[in-house]
């Protein structure tokens, strides 16, 4: 039988796990509206920039970490000025979110339904669809939750009209050169069909503090073949 | 001591346990999401529910059978190019007064992509609706019964004005089959939609107490509840689908294909 005083602790905790809940989840969506529009500030600002071990990877761009190398990212990955023609609205749906008993981290997995448009010049914009997965860990930092590892998995980028079967021309990224700070990109497996979809990213489980191997978790395949 | 701590330290003691109740029951909605989720994302062709036994209802209720899954099938001859991804939207989850069992509604907009025999993909779009009930075990939410209800299943490039796959089983369904199954409240440009399933009310524990009542679903449409399909029909589809849910002999079946 639980003493009063056990009792208003555990209420405690799960206050802050509901306040952690919402936090996160309003959060992330802040993170996708301010990448969606394109303010590299207002991304960053959700971002912890604090920590050392901070890192950002989209698909196929390469893995960043460290501030220095998100912020070398983030200006090379969203514009200064939004393009005419362009569009870039990724959604975010179907959360799965973890908060540690500690409430100092938390993990949450999205599924990210997509369309956007693509300009180009002297034609028409090309629409398209662009699905993915956002996997991410959070920290609490002071009073304030921050985004801390970020990995967007592309499911599928393709021709709106042609469809994700007919279309792979825009699974992988162009022959661009990349920021000096890249380092490989960790997983790219985007729908084609010729390929076959695997169980990552996994998905976050119940637990107690972040460990050195929670950062496993997102390339941690759970699905038996 | 924090503005929280305060406040939690002003809560009559005799209010303590009402206040925590009704936590649970806000952090349960939350763990209904999760498990809602992990299902989507687990979802596929090759596994259906090997992953996802683990948060199903090990025994729903006293003296109610055990979630009944028919064994796995073959559906497709290669994994290659075959996709399927619903994300799942719209949640409304209704957690009872007493924080032990749930009733959840929302719908998956997705695509697919259906290689059977390992021809070309069909891109397809995907829509449908997801009923969900759980169940508090041993202080973990679980999965009691959820059912994939179709409102279109179209071949990308047609629309679904012009075109409505069949659920994937092998051999395959016929259209009474379909019709019969997971395309009964499909999208159909002949005919007028009905108004299933219907989500969850604040007081669906109190119109039907019973997890397995399927009442609430049908609640916009009365008379689909004993619009049953033929038995002999039910039995060759099942044989054929996917996989199936149920709860027993004495619910009503649930059923899942993809």
């Amino acid at each position: 039988m639980a003493t009063t005083e056990e009792k208003r602790e555990s209420i405690y905790r799960k206050m802050k796990k509901l306040q952690a809940y919402r936090e996160v989840e309003n959060l992330m969506g802040r993170c996708v509206f301010a990448f969606n529009y394109h303010q590299k500030a207002g991304v960053l600002s959700y971002l912890a920039m604090e920590e050392p071990d901070i890192s950002v990877e989209l698909a196929d761009e390469g893995l960043y970490v460290g501030p220095d190398a998100v912020r070398e990212y983030a200006d090379w990955k969203i514009p200064d000025e939004p393009q005419v023609g362009e569009l870039t609205d990724v959604h975010i749906s179907c959360p799965i979110i973890e908060v540690a008993e500690d409430g100092l981290t938390a993990k949450g997995l999205w599924l990210c339904p997509g369309e956007g448009a693509l300009p180009h010049e002297g034609e028409d914009p090309q629409a398209i669809w662009m699905w993915g997965t956002l996997a991410a860990d959070f920290k609490l930092i002071g009073e304030e939750w921050k985004i801390w590892h970020l990995h967007y998995f592309r499911l599928m980028k393709c021709d709106y009209q042609k469809g994700w079967v007919k279309d792979t021309s825009l699974e992988n990224k162009l022959n661009a050169s990349m920021p000096r700070s890249a380092k490989p990109t960790t997983y790219h497996n985007p729908y084609t069909p010729y390929t076959i979809r695997d169980g990552i990213p996994g998905i976050p489980h119940p637990y107690q503090s972040y460990e050195e191997s929670d950062k496993e978790w997102m390339l941690h395949n759970e699905k038996a073949f | 001591m924090d503005i929280l701590r305060e406040e939690i330290a002003a809560i009559p003691e005799e209010e303590l346990d009402a206040f925590e109740l009704e936590l649970d029951r806000l952090l349960g909605a939350y763990d209904c999401i999760n498990i809602i989720g992990i299902g989507t994302w687990y979802h596929d062709d090759q596994h259906p529910g090997e992953l996802q036994k683990n948060y199903d209802a090990a025994k729903p209720g006293e003296e109610r059978p055990a979630f009944i899954r028919i064994p796995d099938k073959v559906v497709i001859d290669s994994l290659e190019g075959n996709s399927l991804m619903q994300p799942r939207h719209t949640n409304i989850i209704q957690v009872s007064e007493d924080g032990t069992k749930a009733r959840a509604l929302n719908t998956g907009f997705g695509y697919e992509a259906l290689s059977k025999y390992r021809e070309t993909p069909m891109a397809i779009y995907s829509v449908g609706i997801v009923p969900w009930e759980f169940v508090k075990e041993d202080g973990e939410w679980r999965r009691l019964s959820g059912g994939w209800q179709r409102v279109i299943k179209a071949n990308q490039e047609k629309g679904w004005v012009y075109d409505m796959q069949h659920t994937n089983t092998r051999p395959p369904l016929s259209d009474e089959e379909d019709a019969n199954f997971l395309g009964k409240y499909a999208y159909r440009r002949d005919r007028a939609r009905k108004p299933l399933p219907a989500p969850p009310d604040r007081d669906t524990f109190e119109q039907f107490p019973d997890l397995g009542d399927d009442g609430w679903k049908f609640k916009y449409a009365p008379e689909e509840r004993d619009n049953k399909t033929d038995e002999s029909v039910t039995a060759k589809i099942r044989e054929k689908s996917v996989v199936v849910l149920s709860l027993g002999s004495d619910f009503k079946k649930e059923e899942n294909g993809r």
